[in-house]
C-alpha cells in the first residue's frame, strides 16, 4: 500500500514537473511568435559571433533586421533563432531525465540543468546548420530557386533530427549505465 | 474502392480540404472586415464556427473508428451528405450577405466565391461513393443494366418534367417553400443519379464474366478513348472552352497514350504487366487531374445532360477514373506475385510523378528563359561587351504562353485549371507580364512592327483643376544641419463633374520627400510609405470605385507624380508634403514657384560627405568656384541592323565616311555600335564594313540599349573626352526607346542631346530627357563647344559636373554594395545615401536581385521616398491591409529572385521536425531497442 501511494506520488511529482516543463516550452514558442529580432538577441548573439569565427566574416546589426553579414550576403535574424528545435530538445530532455531522477530536489535542479544544457546544443546545432546552409548557397546559379529552397529546409531537417536523435541516444545510453551502476551499487 | 472504406481517408478527403478551405475563408474575411455590417460579422462567424465544429467532428470520428479498426459505413455517407449539402446550400443563399455587393472584388480573390463548393466535394464524393459500395455486397453478382437504367430514367424524368409539369408549376403561387423544394429536390436527385451511375461502373469493373466482360474492350474504348477524346474536343469546339483551355497537342495525346494502354490485354507476363503498370501509372495522374477539374461541376452533370444530351461527357472523368483504378489495382495484385509490395508501390509512384515533373521542368525552362530576357531588357549589365543570346523561340513560347495566361473573354475561361495558376506562381511568381512589357519584348527580340506607344494619358493634366493656394514653412534643425518644409496646397475642381488632380514637377537636387498628407473628411490622414508597384496597384484599384487616395512617386530622374482623387465638382482639397532640403531650393509645381528655405540664411560653403563616405553632395557655391575645361568629343555612331535593315549596310559605310568629311571629323576619334536586339561596340571606324558583313540583321533596333552602355562608359571611364551619339538609321520611328534617359543626365553634362543621321545625310538633333524620339526644334551643331566643371580639379578630375548653378550629388564609385543605412544616418543625411544608392542603382541595374531589397528596406528606415517606394494615402483599414498584403507579394517576389544574394538562414517548420523526430523514432523503434539492448545485458 505504502509503496503504491509512494509511486503515485512520485508519478504526480514527475507528471506536474514535465507538465511545468512543456508549459515553459509552450510559454517559449508563443513568445518566440510574438518577438522580434532584438527580443531573441540571447540566442542570436552567440550563433552570429560563431559564425564570424567560423567563415571570418563581420556583420553589421540593425535593428529590427538582424545580423547582416554582406561578404556572406546571409541575414540571421528571427526566423533563423533556432527556438524551435530548443523547444524540442527542452521537451525531449525533460521527458527523459525528470523520470529517472531519484529525489524531488534533484529533478529540481535538473530543469535549469536541462534548459541550460538544451541552450548550448541549439546555438551549436543553428551553427552547424548555418554553415551547411552557407555552403549550399554556392549551388544558387546552378540549381533552380525551388529545389534550393527545398534542400535549405531538408538539410536544417537532416542536421536538426540527427542531433536531437544523436542526444536522444546519449541521454539514453548514459541513463542506462547510471542505472545499471545504481543497480549493482544497491 | 473497397479501400475507401478506411477511415484514414477521412483525413485525406475531408479535413485536409476542409482545414485549407477554413484558412483561405480566414484570410478573405480578415482583409473585408472592416468594411462588413454587424449582422455580415455574425453571419461569417456562425458559418466559421459550424465549419470548424464539422471539421473537429470530422476528426474525431475519424480517430475513432481507426482506433476501434472500424471501417466506414453507408450510415457515414448519410450523415454526411445531410450535414455538408444544407451547409453548402445555406452558404450559398448567403453569400451575398457574407460578401456583400458594396465590396470591391479586386480585394478578394477572382474565384472566393467557388471556395467552398470545391473544397467541401472530396468530402461528398467520398460520402457518396462509402455508400455506394457499402450497399453494393456481392457486386460480381448484380445486373449493373440495372443501374444504368435507373442513372438514365432520372435526367429522362427531369427532362419529361420540364417540358410538361414545370409550366403548370409556373402558375402557382412563388413562395420560398416550392423554389426550395425544387432546389432539395433537384440535390437529391444528383446524388441518386451519381450514386447509380457509379454502382452501374463499380458492378462492370468487378465482375469476372457476362455479357458486358466478353465485350470488355468495347466499352473500355468507348469510356476511356472515345469519350475523353470527344469531350475534349467538345470543349474547344468552336473555341468555347467551357471548362478551361485544353486546346495543347498534349491534352489529346495523352488521353490517346491512356485509352491505349488502359485497353491493352492484361497478360501473364510479368515484364509487360510491369511496363504496362508503370505506364498506366503515369496516364493516371492525366486522368485524375480531370476528375479533380470536373468534381466542382458533377452536381451540374444532370442539368448538362438534360439541358444538352452531351452533358454526360462532364461524366467521363469520374467513369474512366473508377475503371483505371480498378485496372491498376489488379495490376498491383498481379505484379505483387513476383516483386516486393514495397518495389511495386514506389513503381507506382515513380510513374505517377513523371507527369508533373515533366510539366514542372518545361515550366522551369519557360521561367529561366523569360528571365534571361527580362534581366537583358530591365537589369542589364552595361559593362558586358558580349551578351548572353536569348532562345528566341523559347521566349516566344512563353510569351505567347503568358499572353493566354492573361487573356479572359466572354465569361469563359481560358486558363487551363490548376495548371494555370501552378504556371503562375511557378514561372511568374503570381505576378503578371504587362501588355507594355510583353509588346516591348516582341519588339526587342522579334522586331515585330514598331509601334508608337501611345502617348501616356494618365499625365494629361486637366487646367481646370489646380492649385489654388500654397502655403510653405520651412524651419531649420541644427541638429541635423538641414531645413525641413512642410509645403501644403490647395487643389480647386472647378469641373462641374468629378475629376482626377494629376500633375509632375522636378524635385530640386539634394531634396527628399519625408511625408504625405491628404485631408480626408476634415481628417489629415497621414500617407503610407510602400514598395511602388503596389502601391501604384492599389491606387489603380481604388480609383475605379471612387473612393479617396493620393499618391507620390518618382518618374525618372527628379521627377515625380502627383495624383489626388476624386475631387468633385466645384470642390477644394487639401493636401501637404513634407520636405528634406540641405539648402535653400526653389521648385515649380503646377505654375506656381515653391521656395524652401530662406535664401537670405544658411549659404553651405563646403562639400558633404555621406556617412558611408561613397557620395559628395557639391552646393551650387562651391561649384561655382570649381575650375572651367571644355573636353573633346568623341563621336559615337550606332547602325540601324534590326530585322529587314541589311540592305542599307552597303550604304552605311559611305554615310559615315562622307559625313565625318563634311564636318571635319577626326576618324581617330570614332567609334561605331552595331545595334539590334544587342548592341556590340567596336572602338575602330575601319573595321565598319567587316563588321557590318558579318553582323546578322534580325530582332528591332534597341537603340536604348546602345546609348545606355555609352552613358555608362561616360562615367564608369572618366576621361578628357565626352560622347556624341549619332544614330545612324533610316527611320526613328524604328528605334525602341522606352523611356526617357534623363536618369542618365548627369553623365554627359556638356549637352542632354544626340542626333540622328538619315540615309540621305540630314542630321537632326534629339533630347535624350524629353521625348527622344521627336526631333528637336533648336539649332544645335555637332562640332558646339561646351564648358564643364572639373571636380575636385582640373589636374586630376573625378568627374565633370555641368556648370548651371545648381547642386550635384557625386558617386565617388560607381558600384556600391547594397548595405544597410550607417547607423548615424537620419534625416536628410540619410536622404543622400538612399539617393546615392539609386544612382548607383542606375548603372548597375544587373545588381538589382542584390540591391532592390536592400534599396526599399533603407526607404523605409529612412521614412524617404525613393524611386522605388511611393508615398499612398488610403481611405480605410481594409485598402491599408490589401496594400500591404500586395506589398508582401510582390517584395516576396522578388526575394525569391534574390535567394542566395541575402538570404535568411530559417530554421525548419516546428512541425516538419516533429513529423521527421516521431517518424524516424517510429520507424527505427525495433533498431533503438537492439542498439540499447546488449548494453543493458552488460
Amino acid at each position: 500500500m505504502i509503496s503504491t501511494i509512494k509511486f503515485a506520488v512520485k508519478r504526480n511529482v514527475n507528471l506536474s514537473l514535465i507538465a511545468l516543463a512543456l508549459l515553459v516550452a509552450a510559454w517559449i514558442k508563443f513568445f518566440h511568435a510574438q518577438s522580434s529580432t532584438d527580443d531573441l538577441l540571447v540566442i542570436l548573439t552567440p550563433v552570429n559571433s560563431l559564425i564570424e569565427l567560423l567563415h571570418g566574416s563581420h556583420s553589421a546589426y540593425q535593428a529590427d533586421e538582424g545580423f547582416y553579414h554582406a561578404s556572406l550576403s546571409i541575414l540571421i535574424d528571427k526566423s533563423c533563432a533556432g527556438v524551435n528545435f530548443f523547444v524540442l530538445l527542452f521537451g525531449v530532455l525533460i521527458m527523459m531525465i525528470v523520470p529517472v531522477c531519484n529525489s524531488l530536489p534533484f529533478r529540481l535542479l535538473c530543469l535549469p540543468i536541462i534548459f541550460v544544457v538544451s541552450y548550448v546544443i541549439t546555438i551549436l546545432a543553428n551553427t552547424i546548420r548555418i554553415t551547411c546552409a552557407i555552403f549550399l548557397l554556392q549551388f544558387k546559379n546552378e540549381v533552380p530557386w525551388i529545389a534550393l529552397l527545398a534542400i535549405h529546409e531538408a538539410g536544417g531537417i537532416f542536421i536538426y533530427l540527427t542531433i536531437l536523435i544523436t542526444t536522444y541516444l546519449s541521454v539514453q545510453f548514459l541513463s542506462h549505465k547510471v542505472k545499471l551502476r545504481y543497480a549493482k551499487s544497491t | 474502392m473497397q479501400s475507401l472504406l478506411n477511415p484514414r481517408w477521412l483525413f485525406v478527403l475531408s479535413s485536409a480540404p476542409v482545414a485549407i478551405l477554413l484558412f483561405v475563408q480566414y484570410g478573405s474575411y480578415d482583409i473585408i472586415e472592416s468594411q462588413l455590417s454587424k449582422e455580415s460579422i455574425t453571419l461569417w462567424i456562425r458559418f466559421g464556427i459550424l465549419l470548424v465544429a464539422l471539421w473537429v467532428i470530422h476528426i474525431a470520428f475519424a480517430l475513432w473508428q481507426i482506433l476501434k479498426r472500424q471501417r466506414l459505413t453507408w450510415i457515414y455517407g448519410v450523415v454526411a451528405l445531410l450535414l455538408y449539402i444544407p451547409l453548402l446550400y445555406f452558404y450559398q443563399m448567403a453569400l451575398d450577405d457574407l460578401i456583400p455587393r458594396n465590396i470591391p472584388r479586386w480585394m478578394l480573390s477572382e474565384d472566393t466565391v467557388w471556395y467552398a463548393g470545391s473544397f467541401i466535394m472530396p468530402t461528398l464524393m467520398h460520402a457518396l461513393i462509402v455508400i455506394m459500395v457499402d450497399l453494393t455486397h456481392h457486386a460480381e453478382k448484380r445486373k449493373p443494366w440495372i443501374s444504368f437504367a435507373i442513372a438514365v430514367f432520372i435526367p429522362v424524368s427531369w427532362y419529361l418534367f420540364l417540358q410538361f409539369i414545370f409550366p403548370l408549376w409556373q402558375r402557382v403561387e412563388r413562395s420560398f417553400f416550392n423554389e426550395h423544394v425544387l432546389i432539395v429536390f433537384m440535390i437529391t436527385s444528383v446524388i441518386i443519379f451519381l450514386f447509380f451511375l457509379m454502382r452501374g461502373i463499380y458492378i462492370i469493373s468487378v465482375k469476372r464474366s457476362g455479357f458486358l466482360q466478353k465485350y470488355k474492350l468495347v466499352w473500355k474504348i468507348l469510356f476511356v478513348v472515345c469519350f475523353p477524346l470527344a469531350g475534349l474536343y467538345v470543349n474547344n469546339y468552336e473555341q468555347w472552352m467551357i471548362f478551361g483551355d485544353f486546346r495543347n497537342k498534349w491534352f489529346f495525346i495523352l488521353a490517346g497514350l491512356n485509352g491505349v494502354t488502359a485497353c491493352l490485354p492484361a497478360l501473364d507476363q510479368k515484364n509487360y504487366r510491369l511496363i504496362l503498370f508503370l505506364v498506366r501509372s503515369i496516364t493516371f495522374t492525366y486522368i485524375l487531374y480531370f476528375f479533380l477539374v470536373f468534381l466542382p461541376y458533377l452536381p451540374f452533370s444532370i442539368i448538362a445532360v438534360i439541358a444538352i444530351g452531351l452533358g454526360f461527357l462532364m461524366l467521363t472523368p469520374l467513369m474512366a477514373l473508377i475503371i483505371q483504378s480498378k485496372m491498376l489495382s489488379e495490376d498491383f495484385s498481379y505484379l505483387k506475385k513476383y516483386h516486393p509490395g514495397k518495389t511495386v508501390i514506389a513503381l507506382f509512384i515513380t510513374g505517377a510523378i513523371v507527369l508533373p515533373l515533366a510539366l514542372t521542368w518545361s515550366f522551369l525552362k519557360d521561367k529561366q528563359t523569360l528571365d534571361n530576357a527580362l534581366k537583358y531588357v530591365y537589369e542589364p549589365d552595361y559593362s558586358k561587351t558580349k551578351e548572353n543570346r536569348i532562345n528566341n523561340t523559347g521566349l516566344a513560347t512563353v510569351l505567347d504562353h503568358v499572353k493566354e495566361n492573361k487573356d479572359r473573354r466572354m465569361g469563359f475561361n481560358r486558363q487551363t485549371p490548376f495548371i494555370s495558376s501552378y504556371y503562375n506562381w511557378l514561372v511568374l511568381d503570381n505576378l503578371t507580364l504587362s501588355e507594355q512589357k510583353i509588346t516591348q519584348l516582341e519588339k526587342i527580340f522579334f522586331g515585330s512592327p514598331s509601334q508608337d506607344s501611345l502617348p501616356d494619358l494618365s499625365f494629361n493634366t486637366d487646367k481646370n483643376i489646380s492649385i489654388t493656394h500654397t502655403i510653405v514653412s520651412s524651419v531649420y534643425d541644427n541638429k541635423q544641419q538641414s531645413w525641413k518644409s512642410i509645403v501644403e496646397l490647395e487643389i480647386t475642381n472647378k469641373n462641374p463633374f468629378q475629376a482626377e488632380y494629376v500633375t509632375t514637377f522636378t524635385l530640386p537636387t539634394g531634396t527628399w520627400i519625408n511625408n504625405y498628407y491628404l485631408w480626408i473628411n476634415d481628417q489629415k490622414v497621414e500617407g503610407i510609405l510602400a514598395e511602388k508597384k503596389a502601391a501604384t496597384w492599389i491606387y489603380q484599384q481604388i480609383t475605379s470605385f471612387r473612393r479617396d487616395p493620393g499618391i507620390l512617386y518618382y518618374l525618372t530622374g527628379n521627377r515625380i507624380a502627383f495624383r489626388v482623387f476624386p475631387f468633385e465638382a466645384m470642390q477644394t482639397r487639401r493636401t501637404s508634403l513634407e520636405l528634406l532640403h540641405k539648402e535653400p531650393a526653389i521648385f515649380h509645381l503646377d505654375g506656381h514657384i515653391i521656395s524652401l528655405g530662406n535664401e537670405a540664411q544658411r549659404e553651405i560653403k563646403k562639400e558633404i560627405t555621406s556617412q558611408d563616405g561613397n557620395f559628395v553632395y557639391i552646393p551650387a557655391s562651391i561649384k561655382n568656384t570649381l575650375p572651367l575645361t571644355n573636353r573633346k568629343a568623341c563621336y559615337y555612331f550606332i547602325m540601324d541592323c534590326s530585322a529587314g535593315k541589311k540592305d542599307l549596310s552597303a550604304m552605311y559605310d559611305q554615310l559615315v565616311r562622307r559625313f565625318i568629311a563634311d564636318k571635319n571629323i577626326n576618324p581617330q576619334h570614332c567609334k561605331f555600335i552595331l545595334s539590334n536586339t544587342y548592341s556590340i561596340l567596336y572602338d575602330n571606324l575601319d573595321n565598319l564594313p567587316a563588321a557590318l558583313a558579318s553582323t546578322e540583321f534580325s530582332g528591332g533596333f534597341f537603340v536604348e540599349r546602345s546609348m545606355e552602355k555609352i552613358l555608362f562608359r561616360a562615367v564608369d571611364e572618366v576621361s578628357n573626352t565626352y560622347p556624341v551619339m549619332i544614330v545612324v538609321t533610316d527611320s526613328m520611328n524604328n528605334a525602341i526607346v522606352t523611356k526617357s534617359l534623363s536618369d542618365f543626365s548627369n553623365s554627359i553634362p556638356e549637352s542632354d542631346c544626340f542626333f540622328a543621321l538619315s540615309t540621305t545625310g540630314k542630321l537632326t538633333p534629339h533630347s535624350l530627357v524629353v521625348n527622344p524620339k521627336e526631333p528637336l526644334q533648336d539649332t544645335i551643331g555637332i562640332n558646339d563647344t561646351y564648358h564643364v566643371v572639373a571636380w575636385p580639379n582640373a589636374v586630376h578630375p573625378q568627374a565633370y559636373l555641368r556648370q548651371n548653378g545648381e547642386p550635384s550629388i557625386i558617386l565617388k564609385q560607381t558600384l556600391i554594395q547594397p548595405t544597410a543605412l550607417p547607423g548615424q544616418s537620419t534625416g536628410w543625411d540619410a536622404g543622400l545615401v538612399l539617393h546615392g544608392q539609386w544612382m548607383s542603382h542606375i548603372l548597375h541595374p544587373e545588381k538589382t536581385d542584390e540591391m532592390w531589397l536592400s534599396l526599399v528596406r533603407n526607404s523605409f528606415a529612412a521614412h524617404i521616398m525613393t524611386p522605388v517606394t511611393s508615398f499612398i494615402v488610403v481611405e480605410n483599414e481594409a485598402q491599408r491591409k490589401v496594400l500591404l498584403k500586395k506589398q508582401e507579394q510582390v517584395l516576396s517576389a522578388k526575394k525569391f529572385l534574390d535567394l542566395g544574394e541575402e538570404t535568411r538562414m530559417s530554421e525548419p517548420d516546428m512541425w516538419l521536425l516533429m513529423l521527421g523526430a516521431c517518424l524516424v523514432l517510429l520507424y527505427r523503434r525495433k533498431h533503438l531497442k537492439k542498439f540499447l539492448s546488449p548494453r543493458q545485458t552488460n
